[in-house]
């Protein structure tokens, strides 16, 4: 070979050698994987966290969508009440869970200086004496049994035995009755039920999934709501609310979905994301009816009562430090509203799910009042509970909003892998959203929520 | 590693005799690892409040270093190292994610010198070359959060993935003294199925359908190398 040939081949090879990486890059990708081929008009049904994420991720491929509301509002469990205090107090989700999720990932992004990482310290109720974690590991009194419940905290999703409560669990340790009342806030309570009605296999399932990390963020200003407000206006200026639905006929080749007040929407495809609740109660009926596995999977999984109360105080008696007071006998948890925000006032939140719940809402209010600062009394003797009290309270009971109809989903006794069936996308033309949904463990959340709609969008964009 | 390190030792023993030359190198690498980038692309999806998009992952400086002995008449023995950092960034606002992969690779490649040809009156040679080899990298892909390492299933993600890889390429040595050589090298090596064990996680924080940490990688390089020949006599005379 001639080397003014080879030089010449050379240089034509090398920019050929540099071209091809770029040709190969400009064959990108879908934002998704697999190709999105969908080009028809989607329902979402339910504007609380779920729905308007879910019509935000439409709206990136221009899918053409409707979104209605049964309530007049649009938040679903996300709801704060400004007239209580100073700030708004947040009467739904009040904390974002851990700083890996798409959740905490859009607050920083739009609200950075107002969330704030709970970094306070919790007391527990023990033998009438309110402890730090630290004591209830180390102390002598308790002889190693508060480090072995702790121990089996961490260690749940790694739980290793056959189906049964978590009560039933905690009798195989050696562990003081004294502690089950703090059992019972950290795992029953915090999932919204009882340890009585909480599946070790479920909450094995759960807790080995979840992957969010164990901070807990709490707004210092503004709402959680208002969050929701800034990042997705465009899909929220879409709302049509006051569409309570009915039925949901997805027999035919377009989705028909009639409301209460006679409205007919139809759609190639149906996004639902209303509360566990509303599904348990059988107020939207299926024409066909749901497979036997959909309708099992939305029995089994629990559905959670909760009660928050919230007590104003002319000023504080707790420790300044407190953010939780674990393991009172009629409220397993309070915690201080306010800790760590802008705000002047002293309120604390009684947080209160399952048995505990149904015991409270059996009483008038004046009675439920009572019972929470009698019981505070207690737990704080010399504090001047009573006469701090200034007589201004809220309750906000969830399992009373028609639309809703409780908390959040927890896992009940025989729901483990339940989630996913109640996840499964019905003919491709029904699609369930929702933290009950979530498949990844993040349930109860409201980035488990969003979370399950990334995936009802992502089926329906490459069905 | 210890093993590479003593593998690449001994090579340079034995063919320290002949002929041979050490080559420090640069140039641009390019990936294409679909499915790493199906985690990125759909990290954009489930942000769309992101105004700046974060890059797919694809290209990336390369630095390396190589020692070449002639084994046979024709035939040199090559064992190098090389490093690149592939990079993806994106900055919005109070969010920030930043994705880098340190990709570092030792290699034992073999030299297939068929013709050579130059002027001899002014000592510039012209010496095109196969490469076939191959080797082992460590894969260092890092996810900084908001200027923190990101958090995968309740641990720091900091992993270290050994993987192997099968290289070809052409090459050419043009000797333009009797101690210097310019060498550009055209490669691609194949890396197959390599897991960055929870990368999805370290993104997004959780896991979703259809998005896998495992995909097989084709690594397209260009360099130039400066070779400091340290025999006198020719690649095809040895």
């Amino acid at each position: 070979m001639q080397r003014r040939e080879l030089l010449r081949k050379l240089m034509l090879g090398l920019p050929a050698g540099i071209i091809l990486p770029g040709f190969l890059a400009s064959c990108k990708d879908d934002l998704i994987p697999g190709e999105v081929n969908f080009k028809g008009k989607v329902l979402i049904i339910g504007a609380g966290a779920a729905g308007i994420y879910a019509a935000a991720l439409l709206e990136e491929y221009n899918i053409d969508y409707e979104i209605i509301e049964a309530s007049s509002i649009a938040g679903g469990r996300i709801r704060s009440e400004s007239a209580f205090s100073d700030i708004p107090i947040e009467l739904g989700a009040e904390e974002i869970h851990g700083s890996r999720s798409v959740l905490y990932d859009l607050a920083h992004h739009y609200a950075a200086s107002k969330i704030k990482e709970d970094d306070l310290t919790d007391y527990y109720l023990f033998n009438n004496q309110l402890r730090t974690e630290k004591y209830l590991r180390e102390s002598a009194e308790l002889a190693g049994e508060g480090e072995t419940l702790f121990q089996l905290l961490d260690s749940l999703g790694t739980y290793p035995g056959n189906n049964q409560s978590v009560s039933q669990y905690l009798t195989e340790f050696p562990i003081d009755s004294r502690l089950f009342d703090i059992a019972n806030a950290l795992i029953g309570n915090d999932y919204g039920s009882d340890n009585d009605r909480i599946g070790m296999l479920a909450l094995r399932e759960a807790e080995s999934k979840y992957s969010s990390g164990d901070e807990s963020f709490k707004f210092v200003t503004g709402s959680y709501w208002e969050l929701f407000e800034s990042a997705f206006q465009t899909s929220l200026s879409k709302v049509i609310y006051n569409q309570q639905v009915v039925t949901i006929d997805y027999s035919g080749a377009l989705v028909s979905v009639a409301t209460a007040s006679g409205s007919i929407y139809a759609a190639d495809k149906i996004i639902l994301t209303v509360p566990l609740g509303v599904l348990k109660e059988g107020d939207i009926s299926f024409s066909p009816a749901l497979s036997a596995a959909k309708q099992s999977a939305i029995d089994k999984i629990g559905f959670g009562n909760i009660l928050k109360i919230f007590l104003k105080f002319s000023s504080r008696f707790w420790a300044e430090d407190t953010s939780s007071i674990i393991g009172g006998a009629r409220v397993p948890e309070y915690w201080v509203t306010h800790a760590g925000k802008d705000s002047t006032e002293q309120v604390l939140t009684a947080f209160v799910a399952g048995d505990r719940a149904q015991y409270l809402k059996q009483l008038s209010e004046a009675d439920v009042i009572n019972t929470l600062i009698s019981e505070l009394n207690t737990l704080y003797p010399s504090g001047g509970v009573v006469s701090k009290y200034t007589g201004q309270y809220l309750i906000k009971d969830w399992s009373a909003e028609p639309f809703i109809k409780g908390a959040y989903s927890f896992p009940g006794i025989n729901s483990a892998g339940e989630r996913e069936s109640l996840a499964e996308a019905v003919a491709e033309k029904l699609y369930f959203a929702g933290e009950a949904s979530n498949v990844n463990g993040h349930i109860g959340t409201v980035h488990g929520a969003m979370e399950s709609s990334y995936i009802a969008v992502s089926q329906i964009l490459t069905s | 590693m210890k093993n590479i390190v003593s593998i690449i030792l001994l090579l340079f023993t034995i063919s320290a005799q002949g002929q041979r030359h050490f080559d420090v190198s640069s140039g641009y690498s390019f990936i294409n690892p679909v499915d790493w980038n199906r985690t990125i692309s759909a990290y954009n999806f489930a942000r769309p409040w992101l105004d700046e998009k974060q890059p797919e992952l694809h290209s990336a400086f390369n630095a390396g270093l190589s020692y070449s002995g002639v084994i046979s008449k024709g035939l040199f023995l090559s064992p190098s190292l090389s490093h690149q950092m592939f990079k993806s960034k994106a900055e919005n606002g109070n969010s920030k994610a930043d994705i880098r992969f340190r990709w570092m690779s030792a290699e034992l490649d073999l030299d297939i010198y068929p013709l050579e040809f130059g002027l001899d009156s002014v000592g510039f040679k012209i010496r095109p070359f196969v490469r076939v080899g191959g080797g082992a990298s460590a894969l260092l892909p890092r996810v900084l959060i908001n200027d923190s390492l990101s958090i995968a299933r309740g641990e720091v993600y900091d992993p270290i993935i050994w993987t192997y890889q099968f290289t070809a390429g052409l090459g050419c040595r043009f000797s333009i003294s009797p101690t210097i050589d310019i060498t550009p090298v055209f490669s691609t090596s194949y890396f197959p199925s390599i897991d960055l064990e929870n990368f999805r996680y370290a993104l997004h924080g959780t896991e979703y359908p259809d998005l896998t940490d495992i995909t097989s990688v084709f690594r397209w390089q260009f360099t130039v190398a400066l070779s400091i020949r340290l025999g006198s006599k020719e690649v095809l005379t040895d």
